[in-house]
């Protein structure tokens, strides 16, 4: 019998969890350990940050789909791991004072998500800063706070300005950012107070629309359009002012003190922002030991905390942009074949946008977004792989981000009947010119970008079918990723 | 390059307000429900046989 250890319930290691249980639950061990006892719908957090969302409707209790999907649940954190052939155990730590408990693997699928740096932006953060953030469920929720006194003082008669976007360098999930300003937007227009704020949007993006995936290019009005026309049509017709190109360095009460691509210095003021931190992996504090406390943390993990995986690492941007067999295929840990990773647990081989340093050396460089759609196609990859090896011995699936294909559905308010959302179709996820020798080196049948009601449909139908789908319900397997 | 409001070479792109009509025409944005759903399922599909 074979124990199967996942690590991190969000998209990539909960939808593992479910395909490991489905498969193997019955005849082996599958353990999933996570320091929340529910699965979070990311994606509909930015309707809980301007309030119109219940957060109930974006969270499932893990405990009974596990139950029912024949997998353990232990609600902890990963402090610590032991690899080697002769030990291969977890050390976890349980939530709400619960102890230490040791875990033995066969297979170890780490999948634990971001670890959200606020402390890289003096002042970024809503615990110890002057920003919000809705990265999680408690961040979404004071950020809806915030923002409904905000609109308090605007129905006063107030005038206010909103900022966001992202508050580093090297930041990513801009399409967040994106959302939740186009959100804002809609949400002040329906309450008759847009002219009374002035929202900006705050980037590290060397374009707009450029998403940490290098932009997209996709035919639109019968030419080819850029996705920084495409955003930018957008926000003018919101009139959303922009600021890109920014590294925020420092935030104060009330002001950001960023640096641009040029070097230059400067400050935004605002009076609500929400800016999305620099995320680094959760191994910057997992110990990693051999039998004789030896420190092993190198082999699993990178500097930032991401698990090091098969790809080619530290190629120079002008050889990796090249070469997409340089991106992982199947997420195995190259010293430990029997240690995975699935979502942005993985250490991605270099940026997808080109990166920038500026002459004062600061870095700007959107970070490659492995979020949502992602996330759960790399974790059903790794679980399916773990399901063969358990099974046949070898590995059958691979997919790299050259391959994948992902689709962004980015809401304009929630409406059903007046709503929009910005459909954004891409294939490959990161740019392969060696298959597609086109300005953006992807499929231009299928990369494809639209805005209209059709998209507040598919968001709509995206949050019902993916709740269904990962409380593990009857069919769950035939909604995609 | 610049750090806002960049303005891009090609004709600038407008949202106008026959693109709003459409953009809120129940009809055509059913039409365009199908054609994404299927575009979508398409390269899904793609992607479950890798």
């Amino acid at each position: 019998m074979a124990r199967i250890v996942v690590v991190g319930a969000g998209f990539a290691g909960h939808t593992a969890a479910l395909y490991l249980g489905h498969h193997l639950g019955k005849r082996h061990e599958v353990i999933m350990v996570n320091k929340y006892d529910y699965f979070g719908f990311v994606p509909s957090w930015v309707w809980v940050g301007t309030g119109r969302m219940d957060p109930q409707k974006t969270i499932i209790p893990l405990q009974p789909v596990y139950d029912r999907m024949h997998v353990r649940f232990v609600h902890a954190a990963l402090t610590a791991i032991h690899p080697e052939p002769e030990e291969q155990f977890i050390v976890v730590e349980k939530v709400n004072g619960g102890g230490q408990e040791r875990i033995a693997y066969d297979y170890l699928i780490i999948a634990t998500g971001p670890y959200l740096n606020f402390a890289a932006t003096p002042g970024l953060g809503p615990h110890e800063g002057h920003t919000y953030s809705i990265c999680t469920l408690d961040h979404a929720l004071q950020a809806r706070d915030a923002y409904l006194e905000l609109v308090e003082r605007l129905e006063k008669g107030d005038r206010a300005k909103i900022v966001i976007g992202t508050g580093h360098g090297t930041a990513t999930c801009q399409g967040a950012a994106f959302e939740y300003i186009s959100n804002i937007h809609k949400d002040l227009v329906r309450r008759g107070l847009r002219d009374r704020a002035e929202l900006v949007f705050f980037s590290n993006e060397p374009a707009l629309g450029d998403f940490g995936i290098r932009g997209v290019t996709a035919r639109y009005k019968g030419r080819l359009v850029t996705s920084a026309e495409f955003v930018e049509a957008v926000f003018r017709d919101f009139g959303i002012r922009w600021e890109i190109g920014r590294a925020a360095r420092k935030i104060e009460p009330g002001r950001i003190y960023w640096e641009d691509m040029d070097g230059n210095f400067g400050e935004t003021t605002f009076d609500f922002a929400m800016l999305v931190p620099q995320f680094k992996g959760h191994g910057i504090h997992i110990a990693v030991r051999g039998p004789n406390g030896e420190d092993l943390h190198d082999k699993i993990f990178n500097a930032s905390g991401f698990v090091i995986v098969d790809g080619i690492y530290g190629l120079p941007y002008e050889r990796l942009e090249r070469n997409p067999d340089a991106w992982p295929a199947v997420y195995q840990n190259p010293w430990y074949p029997n240690i995975f990773a699935a979502g942005i647990a993985f250490a991605p081989p270099g940026p997808i946008s080109v990166p920038h340093t500026t002459p004062n050396g600061t870095k700007i460089a959107p970070a490659p977004p492995r979020t949502g759609m992602i996330s759960g196609i790399i974790g059903r990859i790794v679980a399916l792989n773990v399901i063969d090896l358990v099974k046949k011995g070898r590995m059958t699936h691979s997919e790299r981000m050259t391959e994948m294909f992902a689709a962004c559905v980015a809401s304009v308010g929630d409406s059903l009947w007046d709503g929009s959302a910005v459909v954004i179709v891409v294939h490959p996820v990161v740019p392969d010119f060696r298959r597609y020798p086109n300005e953006g080196g992807r499929d231009l049948f299928v990369t494809h970008m639209e805005m209209g009601l059709s998209g507040a449909w598919m968001k709509f139908l995206i949050h019902h079918t993916f709740m269904y789908k990962f409380k593990g319900l009857p069919g769950w397997r035939i909604i995609p990723e | 390059m610049p750090a806002s409001q960049p303005q891009t070479a090609r004709p600038t792109l407008e949202i106008t307000d026959r693109d709003k009509f459409w953009m809120n025409c129940k009809l055509y944005q059913l039409w365009r429900f199908i054609v994404l759903n299927l575009k979508i399922l398409k390269a899904v599909d793609q992607s479950k046989r890798s």
